[in-house]
């Protein structure tokens, strides 16, 4: 217990809060920027099992804030879960972490969560924190989630049965396309350090078993500006929220799933959105124009960025040229357009 | 509240009458994430009554697709929501990345 001392002497956790941390298991779904900095908060404070989910790879371009790679990790192409693992057991060797190289999706979310206590999200994208929510509230095990554009953050804890959901205050994932993503509004490191923060803190109270402690609130914050807010969530929970209040779960039974088909002999995937939208394609062409050159018609537009090409379609729909691999393309999709 | 004032009625009748007479609604608008730029960050703003969420929207330009969570009072809420007066509005666009 030397290791933990300084948090030990905390009032707060106490060495039975430590033994509880000890014993306790977390899925961290995500590890670009949010879940670098959680599992690095969680391994340190001595979570003693780790689950680190993530479908990509490191390059050069997470090294400004994915805190725990580096240039070695982008020369080998290392999977980012693959490449947190071997980091955090240099850091806390005495602690259990489990690598899973894996897009996070209905079909394969809900053997993961077999013992899990607690999901944080480190996810970059709607739709899995929509399946998280799914998954979590029908389980009833906490999560918490977290968002970062630019210099703006927001979280909040999901306590299943005792507050809202995420479904509480968005009862619909956003459309694609409305979404301003990291890679077409950027993103500062402290804004994840301050959400990343938040999210931990409240983990390791909820690990510990301090339930009354807890935030009840959505946490927002815009560095840039200097605004902190902590929005009052105590009259949010819906008694018409489709999952905590009505138990309906679309997105865990795969009924909210994009779908993403590889196309023989063109090198190109075709990407359809679970929800037709009607995009904004003005809108879209104007944050996509600081990467790469945009040709727009009234139908769809077209953009070049690195190796890859997309088409993207009025109704959301996309061609990804340069590519066969579905989740290559998905991750794009995420990353350009947003989901 | 039901006390007899000078014998003209009581003081919740005097306020549901002020309340008829009034042709507007103050709604105070609560902006956040990327919602503020090139707006506000909190207002104070009239909408005629029976106005919703929807005439907000409209009014301070914001698309209605890109409204993520809509609360009022502290509560989330449709765009069609028709709002009252005092109503205090939170808006927040989706924040995502990660």
């Amino acid at each position: 217990m030397e290791r933990y001392l300084k948090q030990i002497r905390f009032s707060g956790v106490g060495e039975e809060g430590q033994r509880r941390l000890l014993s306790s298991k977390v899925l961290i779904a995500g590890m670009g920027a949010l879940g670098t900095h959680l599992a690095n908060a969680l391994a340190r404070a001595g979570v003693g099992h780790l689950l680190l989910a993530d479908r990509d790879y490191v390059e050069k371009s997470n090294l400004q804030r994915q805190v725990l790679y580096d240039e070695d990790d982008v020369e080998r192409t290392m999977p980012k879960a693959i490449a947190a693992k071997k980091k955090l057991q240099s850091i806390n060797s005495e602690i259990n972490i489990e690598a899973v190289v894996a897009d996070l999706g209905w079909s394969n979310l809900e053997p993961l969560l077999e013992g899990v206590d607690l999901v944080v999200d480190g996810s970059d994208n709607f739709d899995l924190r929509f399946l998280l929510n799914d998954a979590c509230v029908r389980s009833a095990i906490p999560w918490i989630y977290g968002g970062v554009t630019g210099a703006h953050g927001m979280a909040m804890v999901v306590l299943p049965e005792q507050g809202p959901c995420l479904r509480c205050l968005m009862p619909n994932p956003p459309a694609p396309g409305t979404i301003p993503t990291c890679d077409t509004a950027g993103i500062l490191g402290p804004a994840i350090q301050m959400v990343t923060a938040f999210q931990s803190v409240e983990a390791i109270k909820v690990l510990t078993g301090r339930v009354q402690d807890l935030s009840r609130g959505l946490f927002s914050v815009d560095l840039w500006t200097n605004r902190y807010d902590l929005i009052d969530l105590s009259e949010a929970r819906r008694t018409d929220c489709p999952a905590c209040s009505l138990r309906e779960f679309p997105f865990l039974e795969g009924k909210e799933e994009m779908q993403v088909i590889a196309l023989c002999g063109s090198n190109s995937v075709q990407i359809t959105p679970a929800r037709g939208a009607k995009l904004r394609l003005d809108d879209i062409a104007e944050r996509l124009k600081v990467l790469g050159k945009v040709q727009q018609n009234p139908y769809l537009l077209k953009v070049s960025i690195e190796q890859m090409e997309i088409i993207l379609f009025g109704d959301g729909r996309a061609m990804i040229k340069g590519t066969q691999d579905p989740l290559a393309a998905k991750a794009f999709y995420t990353r350009y357009v947003g989901t | 509240m039901g006390d007899h004032l000078n014998g003209y009625g009581t003081s919740e009748q005097f306020v549901l009458n002020e309340a008829a007479l009034k042709q507007n609604i103050t709604v105070f608008i609560k902006l956040f994430a990327t919602f503020r730029d090139k707006r506000f960050m909190t207002q104070h703003m009239d909408f005629p009554v029976r106005s919703t969420v929807r005439e907000v929207l409209k009014a301070i330009e914001i698309p209605e697709e890109e409204v993520a969570i809509c609360m009022v009072n502290g509560r989330s809420k449709e765009i069609d929501h028709e709002l009252a007066d005092g109503d205090t509005l939170s808006l927040f666009p989706p924040v995502g990345g990660g």
